[in-house]
């Protein structure tokens, strides 16, 4: 039995750009996407910028009737269903409701509905808080919104894993389909938490770069790093079993295999991070030497990029040629949606044979060997591992070969 | 001016069409509002006139409700 499933379509909506050539365009130009905060006014808060989206309007996707009764996280997600179904050159009317899926990630819930829902009690009054706080708020809010706009009946999952909530929920759509649960699958993430107390939730756990100004502050691997950045969007993913893409003639993307998963005993450790990749390399028939470029967390915290280059280092000593990439550098960590939107920008690496530019990181820290470039390289991307790692070690390898 | 209340709450807090936000209009055959948005209108009619409108399980248009409520409040004031 083949440990792969096919990619066929490419839903992006992310501070860079809505859709998938607009997004590219924007990455591979260098642009950063990391703004001052503009939807509230972020002054007394010591984190000001993120990956903020403007312009999106979630109108253009949904019914207003809908759109009121939904999180901004899960208006993201809807959206990129959408695009990423248009993009398949799929109709789910046209496929058996039972046999498909919604497999998302997402860390922290809808925090635009939160902060309106504590307003609601503590300012009018337990009686006025809003009837959609129970279902808007809660992480699995995007999956049900999506399966109801589109009468999807299949086994449906959300997953909830820190950073690496996108990444497990790909890890376990894979192996929906490779196990018959589901033919296909609408898989990736969506996260939106750029809210006053978001941010400061996620400011308290000492992950973030506390920066007022500056722009260029998301430095994975770098000696000036001083934390993540924040983003929000959604990145959804077509996956099908392979045999019915090919049957129906899909443009097929590239090629996910059953990938791998670990945990650590502690936050600090990376040999088991070095044995989800190994692991996932091993599904894929793949040695060491065969890829071309490693997406990593590229958390921009110390503890992580540590663990990360360390592990790279021992696992992949022997390859001498690949690139390490970290594109979320360009519109901040999107978490739920992070390991979604790292495959689809390897998916259009491999495809235009363009490596985008890792922006900000200028300065390797000691002992880091790795080919991180600040400008596009051209060259063959086709091979890739993707590693997403939870702060205290949850660790998922995935490997994908694009066609 | 009840009526209005109600109107205002359907097409800017809930998205619906103006047009079909009629006094005629049936709130479950014709605007199909579901139970979270019977429970916005209450909301909208206990912030601006004080009083808990419940919606019972008959469907009802919205010039009963309003008949209901203006009833309501002709109430509070003799009382």
């Amino acid at each position: 039995m083949s440990k792969c499933v096919a990619i066929t379509g490419i839903g992006l909506v992310n501070p860079l750009g809505i859709g998938k050539k607009k997004f590219w365009d924007n990455l591979v130009a260098g642009k950063n996407a990391v703004q001052i905060i503009t939807r509230f006014d972020p002054k007394h808060l010591p984190v000001q910028v993120a990956g903020q989206i403007d312009g999106f309007n979630p109108k253009d996707f949904l019914p207003s009737r809908l759109a009121v009764k939904m999180d901004r996280f899960a208006h993201y997600a809807v959206a990129a269903s959408k695009l990423a179904l248009d993009d398949a050159d799929i109709d789910l009317q046209e496929y058996d409701p039972y046999r498909v899926g919604v497999w998302f990630g997402n860390n922290a819930g809808g925090w635009d509905i939160c902060e309106r829902g504590l307003f609601e009690l503590y300012r009018d009054g337990a009686p006025f808080v809003n009837p959609w706080q129970a279902t808007a708020w809660f992480p699995t809010s995007p999956q049900g919104y999506v399966s109801i706009t589109y009468g999807i009946k299949g086994m449906c999952k959300s997953f909830i894993c820190d950073r690496a909530s996108g990444a497990s929920a790909l890890y376990f759509a894979v192996r929906a389909i490779l196990e018959g649960e589901c033919d296909l699958i609408l898989a990736g993430g969506t996260e939106a938490p750029l809210t006053p107390f978001g941010i400061i939730c996620y400011y308290e756990t000492g992950v973030l770069a506390s920066s007022t100004q500056n722009l260029n502050v998301y430095r994975p691997f770098d000696k000036l790093r001083s934390g993540t950045v924040l983003g929000e969007g959604s990145t959804v993913l077509i996956l099908e079993k392979l045999e019915d893409a090919e049957s129906r003639g899909a443009n097929i993307y590239g090629k996910l295999y059953l990938g791998s998963m670990t945990t650590d005993a502690d936050g600090v450790n990376n040999k088991n991070y070095q044995y989800s990749q190994v692991r996932a390399l091993a599904n894929a028939n793949l040695s060491v030497d065969d890829i071309d470029v490693i997406y990593p967390e590229a958390a921009g915290t110390l503890a992580s990029d540590l663990v990360e280059a360390e592990a790279i280092q021992e696992v992949f000593r022997s390859n001498l040629k690949f690139h390490i990439a970290c594109p979320k550098a360009s519109y901040g960590h999107l978490y739920g949606a992070s390991t979604a939107t790292d495959i689809a920008v390897g998916l259009l690496a491999a495809k235009n044979q363009v490596l985008p530019p890792t922006i900000n990181t200028e300065f390797l820290d000691d002992g880091f060997d790795l080919n991180i470039q600040s400008q596009p390289v051209s060259g063959s991307f086709s091979n890739m591992l993707f590693s997403s790692r939870a702060r205290e070690g949850s660790n998922v390898s995935m490997l994908v070969i694009s066609n | 001016m009840v009526f209005e209340t109600i109107k205002d709450a359907l097409v800017n807090k809930l998205g619906l069409e103006p047009e079909i936000v009629t006094e005629n209009a049936l709130v479950e055959k014709d605007l199909e509002l579901d139970s979270t948005e019977n429970v916005v209108i209450s909301l909208e009619l206990k912030k601006k006139y004080g009083i808990d409108y419940v919606f019972s399980k008959e469907d009802i248009s919205l010039g009963d409700i309003c008949k209901t409520v203006e009833l309501m409040l002709s109430k509070n004031e003799n009382s």
